[in-house]
């Protein structure tokens, strides 16, 4: 009862939470093969929009929520403009290389303007909702159970919209071969574009879920960044479903090691882990090789 | 026609190791500092593009292996009677076992998930490293200071003379390896299994083989430099895994010139230059140098080396024959 609590509780808010951080990242590089290094950087921004709403503007929590999702948009929109389509239609090796590298540029543009106009001093975000009850020794915050909720919910629609909606679908066979979905007249770029922008907006929004858990740094979105690329692999790069479980099976493996070995080796133990998924499965859990695609 | 270019080049070449030669005698102790860092960042940009430009294989692990290198030697330095160049030495070596490591599962792996691959093994190296309390690494202050290649008790400019010409002798070793890989089998293996794996692995060039020899030497610059690089400070800090170092390394490939000779060294004079020369704009250093990486990536996805390649060729009376890339 006393470590089985503590990892169940902290297990399901870290499953929820790397899933909401993963989302974004999966969506990307499904449908454009794009692998975004800046997605740390997303979530910065996400986690200082809302800051700068909440904390300096005064407004609720769920105001802070939604202009963060809205900055997302313009950021992805940004991204596209700037990096996705000067780069449309030049390949495949050199696709994946210069928009990686390019995506690394601009995460540092993004971590070093943040510093520059917010400074370096910790940030936290209000909780959403106070208050707190204990089983047995653990305590259990609303925020955290509120927070879960809300990943869950960002899943669910997100899901629902690739499911069901004209754009989702579009977009899921843009994923799966471009050239055919060119060819059924799916406006392509279009639907890059709005790709791009829908998993921004989820990527800010996920940022804000993390800042009201963790203090908010210039470089605070690195460790979950890396998390969610491990998500993502786990998963198979581009599966969404496969992020989803992976999210949750690795929020319950942090949450073991912290909880057993001390909060130290949560990130080791998460690289380790990478490595030994990638040595024996070379694509991931749900993930199949390029040429078994075709 | 064509007998211009490679003359052009020739006197270049000497031209530039003459004045490098003269270099300690003409300019201030400072400018030596920044050369020694400018030969560093060459040789491991160099390594890098062999891995990553020439062989293909998509591996961010160099930065972990010129660690590994430094650690080790400044830990023999420190721990055992060895002297600075022994240690050095067993750097080298470790940072060799250290690329075969990583060598032998990236074989398996495609593309992307080498990055991810190799960024777990810098990451998982960096988190034991930083978080490490036990004294074995010293944690995120690096190594206590020791006694470097050249005694202390040398004066500082007489110092950094002798430091200058030791990397000025690595650099032109690197270099001419690499000129002679790019003419040898060898090196058209690596390039070959960098353009077209498959092809290549069907006219009989073992790719296992190959990419393993394409990591060991890249490992090997790498730790050549990693050693170097401990023993020039005497001592060793864990900023040189920090994402910045990586970023700035990158960025030397991209703005020189992924696959080329000449681009890692191009790439490693300016961004070196650039990043002292912006040291005084403190913030503003990082956002310029991104954003160079972003404006280089979108409008030279081949690097700056493609367009001297042009210019030279338009020198030399032979213009617009782009067919070199």
């Amino acid at each position: 009862m006393n470590t089985f609590v503590p990892i169940l509780y902290t297990g399901v808010v870290l499953g929820s939470i790397f899933a909401a951080c993963s989302v974004g990242l999966a969506l990307l590089y499904g449908t454009l093969r794009f692998l975004n290094l800046a997605h740390g950087g997303f979530l910065v921004i996400g986690g200082y929009v809302a800051w700068y709403v909440t904390s300096k503007l005064g407004m609720p929590f769920s105001v802070g929520f939604l202009i963060a999702g809205v900055v997302g948009m313009g950021v992805g929109l940004f991204t596209y403009i700037i990096i996705l389509r000067p780069l449309l239609g030049i390949g495949s090796p050199r696709w994946d290389i210069a928009t990686i590298i390019a995506s690394v540029g601009m995460a540092i543009v993004i971590e070093a303007s943040v510093l520059e106009i917010f400074g370096p001093r910790l940030k936290s975000l209000p909780a959403a909702v106070d208050g707190a009850f204990a089983v047995g020794f653990t305590v259990i915050r609303y925020n955290a159970l509120f927070v879960g909720l809300l990943a869950i919910g960002i899943l669910v629609m997100t899901n629902w919209y690739l499911k069901n909606t004209k754009n989702g679908i579009a977009l899921r066979a843009v994923a799966s071969d471009i050239n055919t979905a060119y060819l059924m007249g799916i406006p392509g770029r279009k639907i890059f574009a709005v790709t791009v922008a829908i998993s921004s907006a989820l990527t800010t929004t996920a940022g804000v879920l993390l800042g009201s858990f963790y203090f908010l740094r210039p470089d605070s979105g690195q460790n979950p960044m890396l998390t969610a690329i491990v998500v993502v692999v786990f998963g198979g790069l581009g599966s969404i479903r496969g992020a989803i479980a992976a999210a949750y099976i690795i929020g319950f493996l942090q949450a073991t090691v912290s909880v057993v070995f001390g909060v130290k080796w949560a990130m080791p133990a998460l690289f380790a882990f990478m490595i030994i998924v990638l040595i024996f499965r070379p694509y991931g859990l749900y993930g199949k090789p390029d040429e078994a695609r075709i | 026609m064509n007998l211009l270019l490679p003359r052009l080049g020739v006197a270049v070449v000497v031209a530039a190791i003459l004045v490098a030669i003269c270099m300690p005698w003409i300019v201030p102790t400072y400018f030596l500092t920044t050369l020694i860092l400018f030969f560093v960042w060459a040789i491991v940009a160099q390594g890098w593009n062999l891995v990553w430009g020439i062989a293909g294989v998509w591996s961010l692990g160099q930065m972990a292996i010129f660690a590994m290198a430094g650690y080790c030697t400044g830990w023999v330095v420190i721990h055992t009677g060895i002297s600075t160049v022994g240690a050095a030495v067993i750097g080298v070596i470790l940072s060799l076992v250290a690329s075969v490591v990583m060598s032998i599962p990236s074989i398996r792996l495609k593309g992307v998930y080498v990055i991810l691959f190799t960024i777990s093994f810098h990451e998982l190296f960096r988190t034991l490293l930083m978080t490490d309390t036990s004294g074995f690494t010293g944690g995120q202050f690096g190594l206590p200071s020791y006694e470097g290649f050249v005694s202390k008790e040398v004066p500082f400019s007489e110092r950094t003379r002798i430091y200058y010409y030791i990397a000025f002798i690595l650099f032109l070793l690197v270099t001419g390896i690499m000129v002679i890989l790019q003419k040898s089998r060898l090196g058209l293996a690596f390039r070959a299994i960098g353009q077209a794996p498959l092809y290549a692995a069907s006219r009989g060039i073992s790719l296992f083989k190959t990419q393993t020899l394409a990591f060991l030497i890249g490992g090997l610059f790498a730790g050549v430099a990693g050693s170097f690089w401990s023993g020039y400070f005497g001592t060793m800090q864990p900023g040189v895994l920090s994402y910045d170092t990586l970023v700035l390394i990158i960025a030397m490939m991209v703005i020189g010139g992924w696959g080329t000779l000449l681009g890692p060294i191009l790439g490693a004079f300016l961004l070196t230059w650039l990043s002292e020369a912006l040291h005084q704009a403190h913030e503003f250093r990082m956002i310029i140098l991104g954003s160079l990486v972003v404006i280089a990536a979108v409008l030279f996805p081949a690097g700056l080396s493609p367009q001297i390649e042009r210019f030279m060729h338009f020198v030399s009376g032979k213009f617009g024959k782009n067919n070199q890339i």
